[in-house]
Order: C-alpha cells, then structure tokens, then sequence
C-alpha cells in the first residue's frame, strides 16, 4: 500500500494501528448508515493539532461549504458563496458528523445514526436542500410514500 | 429452467433495449447515404459497448456501487464535476432527443401533431420513472422493441446482392458521390450512437438496484454478449434496408417515416405498423433510460440517495432531478425544433464526451482495492485501451469534422 | 484547519527550491477514542511534482491498471516523496521542509 516512496527518506517506522490515506480513502467516499442507506459524499475533513503537533481528524465537512474550497478558483468561491448567502446566520459552518458517530472506515464511510433520529431521516437532517425539498415538492406529489411497485 | 428463462429475458430485453433513437436515425440516414459501407463503425462501436458495459456491470456486482459513485472518488472533485457537467449535458440532450421520437412515432401513427404529443410523453414517462418497478420497466420496453426486428424481415424479403452487401461491409470505402469529411463524419455519429455514455450509467446503476452480486457478473455477461452483438446486428439491419430500398432510389432520410419506409415498401402496412410499435418501445425505453440517468448521475456524484427501491420522500433530491428534466424536455422541443435534428447532435455531443465517460471505467476495474480478484484482466485491459484510444481520435475529431461538413450536409 | 487547505500546498526546501504539492495525508487511527474507533491522525505526507492523477491513487498503486495508463501516469507524477509531518514547518507561501533528508535515518 506504500508504493513509490524514495530511498533515502526518513524511515522512521508508522506507529501500530489502523492506516488510513486520507485522500485516497476518506475524501470524496461515500457515508452511508448502518442499513446501508446513502447519505452523502466527504467534502472534506476538519483537523485539530493535538499535543503532539500532529494533525487529528475531528469531523467530516459536508455540503457545499465544506466542497467549494475543494473545487477552488472562481467557481468553488461561488459554489460557497450561494448556500452562505441563503444560510439565516452570520457566519455560516458546513455540515459536520462528528468523529464519534463513525462506525466503520471502508470504502464507503458507516456512520451510526444518533437516536434522536429516525432512519432515513438522518440524510435531511445533513442536507437542508433535501429536508426542503421533501416538504415543498416531492413531498407534494402523491406515490411519495411507496417504493416502486 | 427458471434461470434459462431469466437468462433469456436479460438477452432478448438487451437486444430490443439496444436500439433507441439516434441509432434508428444514424443507421438509417447512413445506410440511404453510404450503404454498408459505414458497417465498421457500428461493428466497433458495439465491440466498445460491450467491452465497457461488461466492466461496468462487473464494477456494479462487485463494489454494490455505480459507475458515477465512484468517478468522483477516482478523479476527486474538480474533474469529478467536469465529467458529471457534460455527461449530465450529453444525457439530458439525449433524453430530449427520446421524447422527440417517442412524440415523432405516435405521430406517425395517429396523425396528430408531435408537438402536441410531446408533453403527454413527457408526463407518461415521468409517471413511469416515479412509479413503475424497475424490472417491468425494462422488460416490458425491451419485449416490445424486439419489433424491431421486422426491419431483419424487410432485408430479407427485398431480396438484396448478398454478396454486394458483404463487400460494402467488408472493404469499405467513400462511395464517389460522397466526400470523406462526411464520410467520417457519419462514422462519427454511428461511435456517439452505439456508446452514447447513459448506457453505461443506466446498466450499473441498474445493476446496484438490483443488488447485483459476484454471482450475477455471469448472467450480466451473457446479456451484454449475447444481446448486445444481436442488437448490433439489428442496427445494419436498419442500415442494410435503407441501403437496399432508399440508397438506389437516392432518397436521403430525414424523417423518421423515412427511417420506416423499406419496411413499407418490402413488407407492407402490417410492417409498417410493426415497426412502429419498434420505435415506439425503443424510443420510450430509452428515454426513461435517459431521464433517470439524468438523475442517476448527479445523484451519485454527491452522494445523495437515489433509485427505486427507496421511497420517492427518501430520495427528494434524486426525484426532483428528473421532474426538472422531464418539465425541461418537452419545452425544447414545444420549441419547435425538429428532433431528428436533435438527434444528430445528441450522437456527434455524446462522442465528444465519449473518453471522459469511459477512462474512469478502465480504471476503477482496474483498481484491486474496489475490485479484488475480478480486476481486469489482460484480454479486457488491451481492449479497453486500445478502444479508449479510439475514443479520444473519434471525440477530438467529432467537432472538427461538424463544423467543416456543416454536420453533414 | 481542513484537509483541502492541506493538499496542494506547494512544499519547498530550505533553500527555496520547490519540491512539490501535498498530494496525500498518510493517517494513523492512534488519535484519541472517538465512539469506538481511534480518530486518524496524520504522521507522514507524501509530496508530489502534480496534483494530475492523485485521487486516481497512481502513486499507491503503481502496478494496477493497463500498461499504457501505468506509463502515462508514471511519466507525469513522478516519484513522490514522502515526509513526516513533524519536519515540516510553515513558510512564506505554503509549507518548508526542515531538516536535511538524510539526517533523519533513526
């Protein structure tokens, strides 16, 4: 899994435990909850520096807010600037799932849904645009309720 | 027995789901134009859409998950979205261009006016896509496209110089009436029709709804190896009667009751009729295909939840995507613009986007991380490569040669 | 800090000789207990000429995929070159390598 490192680098040994290379396996993956239901993709990770002077994961960042610095230029400022603008508060944060509700790192990250909510409720509760969208419109439409049948 | 019968209807659902719109429209059109001697470019085209379905569906068995989901995992965000803007563009024109014809058939068959026709079809579709089951979906559109096969039926009755046909497909060259710019344009058109990018969308993300599993990858095997090859053969047949009955009456095709007229001619009204429920099925087929890939595709790029299998309420945003399109599309075309038109540019977009649309693909079933032991091996990686290559000649070429040739005329 | 404020950074010597852009943040899960599972913490980056291809994760997996794209890819990337994070430093415009690379063989 550590391909293409050069000779002559520090080679000091990674300390026991789990490795995780956060651009290959975390970013851009997909959350889902424990009954495999889609949630939504990484946007991003937010990190704190611990006593170490390490880095430390301390959420995944999610939404647009969390996305547009990742596409950066002109369009990712946009991409931020939209949702802020319509956001009620002052200073708007993205979306964050705190570490402690991760469940499993795999190829898609599994993440425990808090009990106050009820499944497949998760997702609105992580996506305002969905919450909106189930009331004003989809919502509206009569089937709304019933899986294809 | 039960399997054999799965198995059969996979297949005969992948042959008569093969042929949509701008495959009836590019084979016809060429056929009247450069007899078979275009074939190559059918044949190649459907060898690239087996290659890469067959890849695709295996991806969707063994990760669970579809194409889209993971192109922005591979690519990351930035050319993640490039590829979702213009696959996304590619599938909606397309998606318009199903709708035209669905709107075009019923027109031909009642006489009332496309235009008026176009916003039921677009309601009927979307009703489909909100409430019908996936499977009698694809199934019922499937069956009923094998209709198609009537155009086997004129070719055969109109009694052509087999052999003059053989050579057309076999030592093509640029009829003399014909430039090679065109020549190559068509060619063109014919790669953007057989490997237009939402079929891949389509079958993968099938493939997770049907919760697919390292099992399936046989069956999806014959279906793409099987079915697809004899819709293949289908298209030329298409071609081969508008080589065989328009060609030597230079009649060009620019409707799609010319696209019908050998069946008229060699097989009669109950031809007629026949194939027109073939392009009445194919047609809606696939603009439910399209529409929902519309969806699909943004769905999976952020990672919302999509699909049929959850309710409507729990995938708000997937849904919403394919009311947009299918209030979207029949407004183009209330415009008036005629849809064999749009047609012709949806194939000569969908080859432009053609390599952006298959390069993740290579590389994901490549990727032993998502794929395990079912990575490709090197049979599927010399094709895929070398078919890729192809793909990026035929996209860098695809606009030059519209604008020289004025898109064929 | 965000990790997307990470990747991409441009990394250059002491000298001022540019080495390249973060292309990966290589995490360990020995963080604090988080729920269960140890958050990741990152010890190593790996730095690389171009960003072209790192989310295709060329430079982890160098041996997957068909011939041509292996070639292509190792062309443009390049070797990367992978670092600890305690010896990197902030600089003027992104980050500085402190630290003499051999000197660090333990």
């Amino acid at each position: 899994m550590t391909g293409g490192t050069e000779a002559g680098q520090a080679s000091s040994p990674l300390p026991p435990g789990r490795r995780l290379d956060l651009h290959l396996q975390l970013l851009d993956h997909q959350v889902v909850d424990q009954d495999g239901n889609l949630l939504c993709k990484i946007d991003d990770l937010e990190l704190d520096l611990d006593a170490d002077g390490l880095p430390v994961v301390s959420a995944l960042l999610v939404g647009p807010l969390a996305l547009g610095p990742r596409l950066g230029g002109r369009l990712g400022r946009w991409w931020a600037a939209v949702p802020a603008r319509l956001s009620p508060r002052a200073n708007p944060e993205p979306v964050r799932i705190l570490l402690s509700e991760v469940i499993d790192y795999g190829s898609a990250v599994v993440v425990g849904r808090p009990e106050r909510h009820r499944p497949l409720e998760f997702a609105r509760t992580l996506a305002p645009l969905e919450d909106w969208l189930v009331r004003h419109v989809i919502g509206r439409i009569p089937g709304n309720r019933h899986e294809s049948e | 027995m039960r399997r054999l019968l799965g198995v059969a209807l996979g297949v005969l659902t992948a042959i008569g789901g093969f042929v949509d719109i701008g495959d009836l429209v590019a084979n016809a059109v060429v056929g009247a134009r450069f007899g078979l001697s275009l074939a190559w470019a059918t044949l190649a085209g459907m060898i690239g859409i087996c290659v890469f379905a067959e890849m695709s569906g295996r991806v969707a068995a063994v990760t669970g998950r579809a194409t889209f989901d993971l192109v922005r995992e591979r690519l990351g965000p930035r050319a993640g979205l490039a590829n979702l803007v213009a696959s996304t563009l590619v599938t909606f024109l397309t998606f318009i261009a199903e709708i035209g014809g669905v709107a075009l058939t019923v027109q031909l068959a009642t006489g009332v006016s496309h235009l008026l026709v176009v916003p039921l079809v677009a309601l009927a579709a979307w009703l489909v896509m909100w409430r019908v089951r996936f499977s009698v979906m694809e199934n019922v559109a499937g069956l009923l496209g094998l209709a198609l096969l009537v155009f086997a039926v004129a070719l055969w009755r109109a009694g052509p110089d087999w052999g003059d046909l053989g050579r057309q497909v076999w030592q093509p060259h640029v009829p003399a009436d014909q430039g090679t710019g065109t020549y190559l344009y068509y060619a063109v058109a014919l790669f953007g029709a057989a490997m237009t990018p939402y079929e891949v969308f389509f079958f993968s993300s099938g493939g997770v709804e049907e919760k697919w599993t390292g099992r399936d990858i046989a069956t999806a095997r014959v279906n793409v190896f099987l079915g697809f090859p004899l819709g293949g053969l289908l298209s030329l047949c298409i071609a081969g009667c508008a080589a065989v009955v328009l060609l030597p009456r230079a009649i060009d095709v620019t409707t799609l009751a010319q696209v019908g007229l050998p069946v008229a001619v060699t097989v009669g009204a109950i031809g007629l009729a026949v194939a027109l429920v073939g392009f009445g099925a194919a047609t809606f087929g696939a603009a439910l295909e399209t529409g929902l890939s519309c969806g699909y595709s943004i769905a999976q790029y952020f990672g919302w939840s999509w699909g049929k299998l959850v309710r409507p309420r729990q995938a708000a945003r997937f849904h919403t995507v394919v009311l947009l399109a299918s209030i979207a599309a029949p407004l183009v075309l209330l415009t008036g613009v005629d849809p064999i038109v749009v047609t012709e540019y949806s194939l000569i977009f969908s080859a432009v986007a053609l390599p952006l649309t298959y390069f993740p693909i290579l590389v994901i079933a490549n990727d032993s991380d998502y794929m395990g032991t079912k990575v490709n091996g090197r049979l599927a990686n010399l094709l895929g490569t070398v078919i890729l290559v192809l793909l990026i000649v035929v996209a860098l070429a695809a606009i030059p040669l519209m604008l020289l040739t004025g898109a064929g005329r | 800090m965000r990790a997307s404020e990470l990747i991409g950074t441009t990394v250059r010597a002491t000298d001022g000789r540019v080495l390249g852009r973060i292309v990966e943040l290589h995490a360990v899960l020995d963080g604090p207990l988080r729920g269960g599972l140890s958050a990741p913490r990152i010890h190593e980056v790996s730095i690389a000429r171009t960003q072209i291809g790192a989310a295709l994760g060329y430079q982890h997996h160098p041996e997957q995929g068909p011939w041509a794209v292996r070639r292509v890819m190792g062309a443009i990337l390049g070797r990367p070159l992978r670092v600890p994070w305690r010896h990197l430093r902030p600089g003027e415009d992104g980050l500085v390598l402190a630290g003499d690379l051999r000197s660090d063989l333990d």
